[in-house]
């Protein structure tokens, strides 16, 4: 069982997996970053008369942690536009942005739901169903797992809800399966502690004794430790800031 | 002669012969209709005033039709705020159309016309709102009914589509319904572009009429119906009905447990045929109607198992309405009232605006109605007939609400009424008007929508500069310096132009300006019972118990849009979900800061003289002016009164923090805003995060663990210098801007409630709003839509004029006080700070005990030696 930890820039939550602010995986072996459910055009797809925020920050961040880890490659893991349709311009900023991400990195695109019948060809062009990188299968999280495989998925896009509407983003890892949170910022998430995420948990065979939570803010990353003891803990999560909500967490091992 | 005879000889008939004699609204309004001038009548719930509007427009129609000249056109055009209500006024048409032979009959007729060979004989009648079936339309469109009734949101939809808008063309007439509930709205100055673009759809010059009960002042509301170019008459018959308005307080000391306060009501409303008991929120309603049922003989369980098993059995006598129901559970409550199968019904506003419930001898408030005019709307419901006198009896809960009552009575009697306040310029509504009036593929200069817009009186002031970022955004110029590609319309700098069907969807899928909540079924044994608010099935677990309908219903499942619920013999074990408290207006609050400053000054000669005062001027019964007077000789005795002039601030240690309370006494809206005024000058101070409780009489400031403030800084804190400054800054750090940037974002048609045909979930377009929020903030202070938001909150929701105002009116710094205990005009103040997730009655008993408190340690002694 994972005890809590100080913040840190990076996180090794299992054998050469590490997590990174704002919500990303780096897979130390094959210098991969992996990021789930970036949802690019989502201000296009919902019909908002807005400029696409979202998709230019998203690009952004993950550049940036392309460049602190020295990564080689990038897997998007699903979800990686809204929906396949939206309007021309914003078609030519989804193009524009994974290409700007192309100049860097070799991306591979696994189709999630999101992307629908045509897997988002118009846009995406050519995607995978799934990719393995050392021993990890990587999928978008919405089909059942193949029995003893282990998974890194996106899909649940996990959380953590610090009270009064604020959440942050969370990776839940457990030795079968790590799920990597969703990396837009429209998303308030599924409260890692919340029964509907055990449910929908349910296929990967977790136990919550098993499994531990990694935070991410802009900056940083918080381990929260084993599953079980933070549901046991934030029964009325009160703090509204990560770091606060941390330390307070922490206050125990100080003890 | 009289008024009748003016009119066709077939209506004047029928008049002379049903009406006998008109009514003052009639009098007025035939002659100014059939003169088609614009007019407004002002008058009492049952004087009369609908047919009053409609007397003219019958006769035009009877001349038309002895023309031969009865085309199948729309003439007239009726708009309420209430889709029941224009059905409810169709079938009152009906009747009267029927007897003056106005009514069509024949079938056989029927199709010539429609083939188009011979002109109608008879007039037609139709409703138009969000619930009319398809096919039902479509017969609209082939032959438009003469006499048109709709709501804005319909009228909206219509003025878009050419084939309504060619209906429209020969329109003479539009009637407007309860134009006070629209005015004061959103959707009243959406109503009033939306008569603009009417006037130029017409060929004739458009004849407005407006139908509202008590109103103040008249002036402003007339401006509102005809706009700032044209002249209106106002039929003026305020004073037709006498009101007599009681006030009861059913408690000994300080509170009325809901208990008593539920007994008040039954025994009040046994001895009548028919009553209404109004509450001013769902959840008092669905406690009242609970307890009343408790005291019916009936058991009821019996009740319980009889209404699953079909249709309610009304044995009961006591229904509930209110609008979180099933429409159908409501419309049945209303019908059974109507045919006297109930005796009482336990409500909420929702039976304030006139929906047809029939004959109503009493009205029964619970608490008071907060304001002047929703009080004559509530007990205007009571004999609604002319001639007879509107009953009413306010059942006051506490001191503040026999103090609040007094003081409803007194200003009704002056004359005085909150004034209608008209939202200035709003600029997600003109966004959304602009969209509606290119579509499909209209282009309309930008020179042409300032001139309609200015027209409207809610919107005179508005400038060239702002339609233009209007038509910039919705051009998918984008926020700041970036560009959106969702666009909603052309923009070529001199014109905005439509981008075809497909684009305008937004516009007809997203229409209107109501705030729209999302909802969740509650299901019993498969039956919808009603729906609620999804924040408080968050709150639910399986195993709770909760009032609907006036009933006790366990949880048994809560799913994705509906929660299964039992019917279950328990008391709630969850408060109720949703609490939408209104606030007293700034008028009323001045008459009660005036009773409670001259009971004080009276009370230092005599007990006797203030409560002689208290009967002669405010009409108090000795038991409430006693309750009065002690409640304010309490005051005194432990702290001051304050008065306008000179506010007092007190000061206590609760919960080991310094609690700073202010007895500004100006009204819930004033009040909030200087709450957020002085939150932000102690955080400019201090540095430290106060937390902010406001109500009517006042607000509550606490401080954090370990700061506190000086007297001498706590006194200067209102002032009126950097008040706009002070603010903006208190509502940056609040989420106040923030969650209503929602609203507007929808109404402005920035973030859409529904697209491609479904609506979008309400959590994911509040959350996405409050991002957009924070990129908009960042980058694009000036963006019309965030400028919109900053206006609403600041003077519609709060009221940052009046609070400067009252800033400046003060003539000295406040009294800064320690009293010993909590004073009782704290009691409120505090109790409000622990909000609606206290059950109501863990709530009174801790008023209770800290009144007890209060009175153990200090007021007592005091009392008795002032009484000698």
């Amino acid at each position: 069982m994972r005890a809590p930890q100080r913040s840190a820039t990076s996180y090794e939550v299992s054998n050469g997996v590490v997590a990174l602010p704002p919500g990303i995986l780096f897979l130390a072996g094959s210098r991969t970053l992996i990021a789930a459910d970036v949802h690019f055009a989502y201000e296009d797809v919902i019909g908002g008369a807005l400029p696409l925020w979202s998709t230019a920050q998203i690009v952004g961040s993950l550049l940036s942690a392309a460049r602190e880890m020295q990564a080689r490659e990038l897997v998007l893991l699903g979800d990686v536009i809204h929906g396949p349709l939206m309007s021309e311009g914003a078609a030519a900023k989804v193009g524009a942005a994974l290409l700007a991400l192309r100049e860097v990195l070799v991306v591979h695109i696994i189709a999630g739901n999101h992307e629908g019948p045509t897997r988002g060809a118009a846009v995406l062009g050519a995607t995978t169903e799934s990719e393995e990188r050392a021993g990890w299968e990587l999928e978008h999280g919405d089909r059942a797992p193949r029995a003893g495989v282990r998974c890194i998925i996106g899909h649940l896009h996990p959380s953590l809800h610090l009270g009064a509407g604020a959440s942050i983003p969370a990776f839940v890892v457990a030795a079968q399966v790590i799920v990597v949170p969703a990396l837009t910022p429209y998303s308030r998430g599924l409260n890692v502690c919340s029964d509907e995420f055990l449910q929908a948990l349910q296929p990967w065979d977790v136990r919550t004794t098993d499994a531990h939570v990694v935070a991410a803010d802009r900056a940083r990353v918080y381990p929260f430790g084993s599953l079980r003891e933070l549901r046991r803990m934030l029964r009325a999560p009160r703090r509204r800031t990560a770091a606060a909500f941390h330390r307070k967490f922490l206050r125990p091992d100080r003890s | 002669m009289s008024v009748f005879d003016s009119l066709h000889p077939d209506i004047a008939a029928w008049c002379r012969e049903r009406l006998e004699t008109a009514t003052l609204p009639q009098a007025g309004a035939i002659p100014a209709g059939l003169a088609r001038k614009n007019f407004l009548i002002c008058s009492p719930t049952g004087t009369g005033k609908t047919l009053a509007a409609f007397l003219p427009l019958m006769s035009r129609l009877a001349d038309r039709r002895d023309r031969d000249e009865l085309y199948p056109r729309t003439f007239a055009l009726y708009i309420s705020p209430l889709r029941a209500l224009g059905y409810d006024v169709e079938h009152n048409l009906r009747g009267p159309m029927r007897a003056m032979g106005l009514l069509e009959r024949p079938n056989s007729e029927r199709a010539a016309v429609r083939r188009g060979r011979i002109r109608e004989r008879f007039g037609r009648t139709g409703v138009r709102t969000g619930d009319t079936p398809r096919e039902e339309r479509r017969l609209m469109l082939s032959r438009p009914p003469h006499i048109l009734l709709t709501t804005p949101e319909s009228l909206a939809i219509m003025l878009a589509m050419d084939s309504y808008r060619r209906t429209l063309r020969h329109l003479e007439t539009v009637v407007i319904d309860e134009v006070h509930a629209l005015a004061g709205n959103k959707r009243g100055a959406q109503l009033s572009l939306l008569l603009e673009w009417l006037a130029e759809v017409v060929e004739r010059p458009l004849n407005r009429v407006g139908l509202s009960a008590t109103v103040s002042p008249l002036e402003r509301v007339a401006e509102f119906l005809v706009g700032t170019q044209r002249e209106c008459e106002i039929v003026d018959a305020r004073g037709l009905r006498s009101i007599r308005l009681e006030v009861e307080a059913p408690f000994g000391g300080a509170v009325a447990p809901l208990a008593k306060v539920a007994q008040t009501a039954y025994e009040r409303s046994r001895d009548v045929r028919t009553s209404l008991v109004f509450t001013n929120v769902r959840s008092q309603a669905e406690r009242i109607a609970h307890e009343m049922s408790l005291l019916e003989e009936r058991p009821h369980d019996v009740e319980v198992a009889e209404e699953l098993q079909g249709e309610r059995s009304y044995d009961s006598r006591i229904g509930i309405h209110h609008s979180a129901l099933e429409r159908s559970v409501r419309h049945r409550v209303e019908a059974a009232l109507r045919a006297g199968k109930l005796r009482t019904v336990v409500c909420s506003s929702s039976l304030e605006l006139g929906v047809d419930i029939g004959f109503i001898e009493r009205v029964l408030i619970i608490g008071g109605a907060r304001g002047m005019t929703p009080t004559l709307q509530r007990v205007g419901r009571a004999g609604h007939r002319p001639g007879a006198v509107a009953r009413g009896i306010i059942i006051a809960q506490d001191r503040d609400d026999i103090i609040e009552a007094a003081a409803t009575k007194r200003c009704i009697a002056d004359g005085i009424l909150e004034p209608v306040s008209i939202p200035q310029a709003p600029l997600d509504v003109l966004a959304q008007w602009m969209l509606g009036l290119v579509c499909y593929d209209k282009r309309v200069e930008l020179a042409q929508i300032v001139r309609l817009a200015q027209g409207a009186s809610a919107f005179k002031g508005l400038a060239i500069e702002d339609v233009r970022r209007c038509a910039e955004y919705l051009s998918g110029a984008g926020v700041g310096p970036d560009e959106a590609h969702v666009r909603r319309l052309g923009y070529d700098g001199d014109a905005v132009y439509g981008l075809g069907r497909e684009v305008c969807a937004a516009y007809f899928e997203n229409v209107g300006t109501i705030p729209d909540e999302e909802h969740v079924t509650v299901r019993a044994n498969s039956q919808p019972i009603g729906r609620i608010e999804q924040g408080f099935v968050n709150e639910l677990r399986t195993g709770d118990v909760f009032l609907l309908n006036g009933r006790a219903y366990g949880v048994k499942e809560i799913g994705h849009g509906a929660v299964t619920v039992e019917p279950v013999h328990a008391r709630p074990t969850v408060p109720q979900w949703s609490s939408h408290m209104k606030g007293v207006p700034a008028a009323l609050a001045r008459e009660i800061n005036l009773l409670r400053t001259g009971v004080a000054t009276r009370l230092l000669d005599r007990t006797a003289t203030a409560l002689r005062w208290l009967r002669e001027r405010y009409g108090l019964e000795d038991v409430e002016a006693r309750h009065v007077a002690r409640y304010i000789a309490q005051q005194q005795a432990i702290s001051a009164v304050p008065d306008l002039a000179r506010p007092v601030i007190e000061i206590y240690r609760m919960d080991k923090r310094q609690t700073a309370v202010f007895h500004t006494c100006a009204g819930r809206r004033v009040n909030e805003t200087l709450a957020r005024v002085v939150a932000a000058r102690v955080f400019d101070i201090a540095r430290a995060n106060t937390q902010l409780t406001s109500d009517d009489n006042g607000f509550l400031i606490t401080m954090p663990h370990r700061k506190t403030l000086p007297d001498a800084l706590w006194a200067g804190m209102l002032t009126p210098q950097n008040f706009e400054r002070d603010l903006m800054e208190g509502l940056r750090t609040s989420h106040l801007l923030r969650n209503h940037f929602r609203y507007v974002a929808n109404t402005g048609l920035l973030v859409l409630r529904r697209a491609g045909g479904r609506r979008l979930r309400r959590a994911a377009v509040s959350w996405n709003s409050g991002k957009i929020f924070e990129r908009i903030s960042a980058a694009d202070p000036q963006f019309p839509l965030l400028r919109e938001t900053v206006r609403t909150v600041t003077r519609d929701l709060l009221d940052a004029p009046g609070a400067l105002e009252y800033l400046e009116s003060l003539q000295s710094q406040p009294r800064v006080l320690h009293p010993a205990a909590a004073s009782p005009f704290t009691f409120g103040i505090v109790t409000s700070s622990f909000g609606d997730s206290v059950v109501l009655d863990d709530r009174t008993s801790m008023v209770e005990a800290l009144h007890e408190r209060v009175l153990d340690v200090l007021v007592e002694p005091l009392l008795k030696t002032s009484a000698q």
